[in-house]
């Protein structure tokens, strides 16, 4: 009775473990979970190809000012596969990467991260030694987080922002808005700020709108073909709350072509409100939010999928044109003058908009 | 349509579910005072605590095109107790689970970490085809919660999980009746068929979600073409003299389709635990005098 028992006891617990055994190997045995070589230089062009001809979200746009991306592959294909080293491969694909003529487009290994140049031959129209003199921002300017400001003669306010990655807070806001509450007008410089916190957008340009107002529209990515995005959808500034110190009067934005990103957002923002004026250059553009991705040789890359478009549904790519085009000059700058920000002083200074 | 259709299926098979529990409630109570099956006292709660560690792979295309591989921990909490005292067919089964894996892209330049909390209900009916042998058959519902972290990306670290779903659940014990112990052996299969999940669109980054608002198309309805997942847990319960220990194999595979996207996650683990029943007696339900209150 006892052998009988075990022999039966023996006999279920072979089914059982046959059955997990089995569950096993059909989990193992799952061909698509297989994780294939990592430094095979076609194998990850390919896969960098493809994951860009699936997500990239400004190919329709661009289509008059960048390469067919099938002529990149056949292009490139050749020059990859004589590629001998890491390194080598490394700037083939940064090549590659920089046919699409995107800021947002980057790709980053250990030893370098590729970029696009956005600012080209353009000038620079900004100089951080001018704007350390005295009359601007000199030694004795505030800082409330990110943001450097200064109460300038002729009680026009100055504040500097260079990166939307240094932060900020609403009690930050407050403080530099109680602090130009009766200044005629207010020169936010946003010059050679590459971009950041896209949720500071808003927090900073709702302090500038009376009320809720049209800013732009949002599009997404909605599948893998090269005009799959999403319905454009409106985006809507608030206007700040009545808690927090706002700003209505007049508001002069200063650009360069290094104002990209979520500054280039910031820029169509503000220029949407009607006590805002653009001076300066164009704006670097960067309108498409980037997300990143990667490849099997284990270098990340990042690239654009959502884009944004102004009031008007157009995309901001390619900048945002000022309202005064204004280029520093070499004779202001040698008496230690910036054009840009004396243009926005005349401004404000004059009655009316 | 067909998401509209196994949604009602769902709804109905829930509904018969309660109906069951009243049905058999009133049964037991009122209407069958001379039934010949034993009248007990008490309901036992079957409870395992368990542990399983174990290897991982997750693929998520939101975050990466490439297979993460790597190691994970999940903590289980389950419970078995009958509906009722003298109605033995259905059971309550309810679990709750804490996942961590720590996994690694192929060249191991990347780290994704992916957490999850799963809260788990339901109820089976017992068939009993032999002596020694119970099956067990019914329907759960799963609530889980979690992320996975990619560390390298920048806009897309997060993929959050949420998602609810209707599981239809097949147990089974054997048990080998020995000279001073009995050990038991359990398999239990489940896969959900129709449910609920977030999923950002296609390359919809959680800043249009969270920050813009706009959430249309974000929480799908799942079923079998857009959902495919299973667990299997296979055990065996050894009673030794101070405790029942519990070992076993516990494996899992979930892959889902939605807004062009598409996630796997596989776990194949170890397990052990500890087993026991124990009783509760609720509100001013009276302790009986052969069971020792360690309070009075």
């Amino acid at each position: 009775m006892k052998g009988n028992i075990s022999h039966r006891c023996f006999k279920f617990g072979s089914y059982l473990v046959g059955l997990s055994m089995a569950l096993f190997s059909f989990s193992s045995c799952d061909k698509d979970l297989e994780v294939g070589s990592t430094n095979n230089a076609v194998e990850n062009f390919d896969m960098l190809w493809k994951v860009v001809d699936e997500n990239y979200c400004f190919f329709e746009y661009k289509k008059d000012s960048i390469k067919d991306w099938d002529d990149v592959y056949r292009e490139y294909l050749p020059i990859v596969k004589k590629c001998r080293t890491k390194t080598e491969l490394f700037y083939v694909f940064a090549d590659v990467l920089n046919e699409l003529k995107d800021g947002h487009v980057n790709l980053i290994s250990s030893f370098d991260v590729s970029r696009y140049d956005i600012q080209g031959d353009h000038l620079d129209n900004y100089d951080s030694k001018i704007i350390r003199k005295d009359h601007y921002l000199g030694k004795n300017y505030k800082t409330a987080g990110g943001l450097k400001y200064k109460l300038l003669e002729e009680g026009i306010g100055y504040i500097a922002y260079t990166d939307f990655s240094n932060s900020f807070t609403d009690d930050n806001l407050d403080y530099v808005l109680k602090y130009f509450a009766y200044a005629d007008g207010i020169i936010i410089d946003v010059r050679n700020n590459g971009g950041g916190y896209a949720d500071l957008v808003d927090v900073f340009a709702s302090r500038f709108a009376k009320k809720r107002t049209l800013v732009g529209y949002w599009q997404h990515k909605t599948g893998k073909g090269h005009s799959d995005l999403s319905e454009p959808d409106p985006h809507y500034l608030e206007p700040a709350d009545e808690d927090n110190i706002s700003f209505y009067g007049k508001v002069a934005l200063l650009t360069n072509r290094n104002c990209y990103s979520a500054t280039n957002d910031f820029v169509q923002t503000m220029k949407a409100l009607p006590n805002v004026m653009q001076f300066g250059d164009r704006t670097g553009g960067g309108a498409g939010m980037p997300m990143s991705s990667e490849l099997p040789i284990g270098w990340s890359f990042r690239l654009s999928v959502s884009p944004y478009m102004d009031i008007h549904k157009k995309y901001t790519e390619f900048g945002i044109d000022p309202d005064v085009r204004v280029d520093m000059l070499d004779a202001d700058a040698a008496k230690g003058y910036d054009t840009i920000i004396e243009e926005a002083r005349k401004w404000i200074k004059t009655k009316g908009n | 349509m067909r998401n509209l259709t196994l949604f009602i299926f769902s709804a109905v098979l829930l509904l018969a579910t309660s109906s069951v529990k009243a049905g058999v409630k009133a049964v037991g109570d009122d209407t069958a005072p001379e039934s010949s099956a034993p009248r007990y006292n008490y309901s036992l709660t079957n409870r395992a605590v368990t542990l399983s560690m174990g290897s991982w792979r997750a693929y998520d295309s939101y975050l990466s095109p490439l297979l993460y591989k790597g190691s994970g921990l999940k903590l289980m909490d389950e419970r078995l107790k009958m509906m009722t005292k003298n109605y033995d067919k259905l059971s309550r089964y309810s679990e709750t689970n804490l996942s961590f894996a720590s996994l690694w892209n192929p060249a191991e330049t990347a780290s994704m970490m992916y957490f999850t909390v799963e809260g788990v209900t339901g109820a089976h009916y017992h068939l009993r085809p032999a002596k020694n042998f119970n099956v067990l058959v019914g329907s759960l519902i799963n609530l889980e919660l979690g992320a996975r972290y990619n560390s390298v990306n920048q806009n897309n670290p997060i993929s959050m999980v949420f998602d609810a779903n209707m599981w239809a659940s097949a147990m089974c014990y054997y048990h080998i009746h020995l000279k001073n112990r009995t050990l038991t052996f359990r398999d239990h299969f489940s896969l959900p068929f129709v449910g609920v999940m977030f999923s950002p669109n296609y390359k919809q980054t959680y800043y249009e979600i969270f920050s813009l608002g706009n959430y249309d198309g974000v929480f799908p309805v799942t079923s079998f073409g857009t959902r495919w997942q299973w667990r299997n847990k296979f055990s065996f319960d050894l009673p030794a003299n101070f405790c029942t220990f519990r070992f076993g194999v516990l494996a899992e595979r979930a892959v889902t389709e939605v807004n062009n996207l598409e996630t796997r996650t596989m776990n194949v683990s170890a397990m052990l635990g500890v087993v026991y029943n124990f009783n509760t007696f609720k509100g001013n339900q009276k302790i009986p005098a052969d069971y020792r209150n360690p309070i009075e």
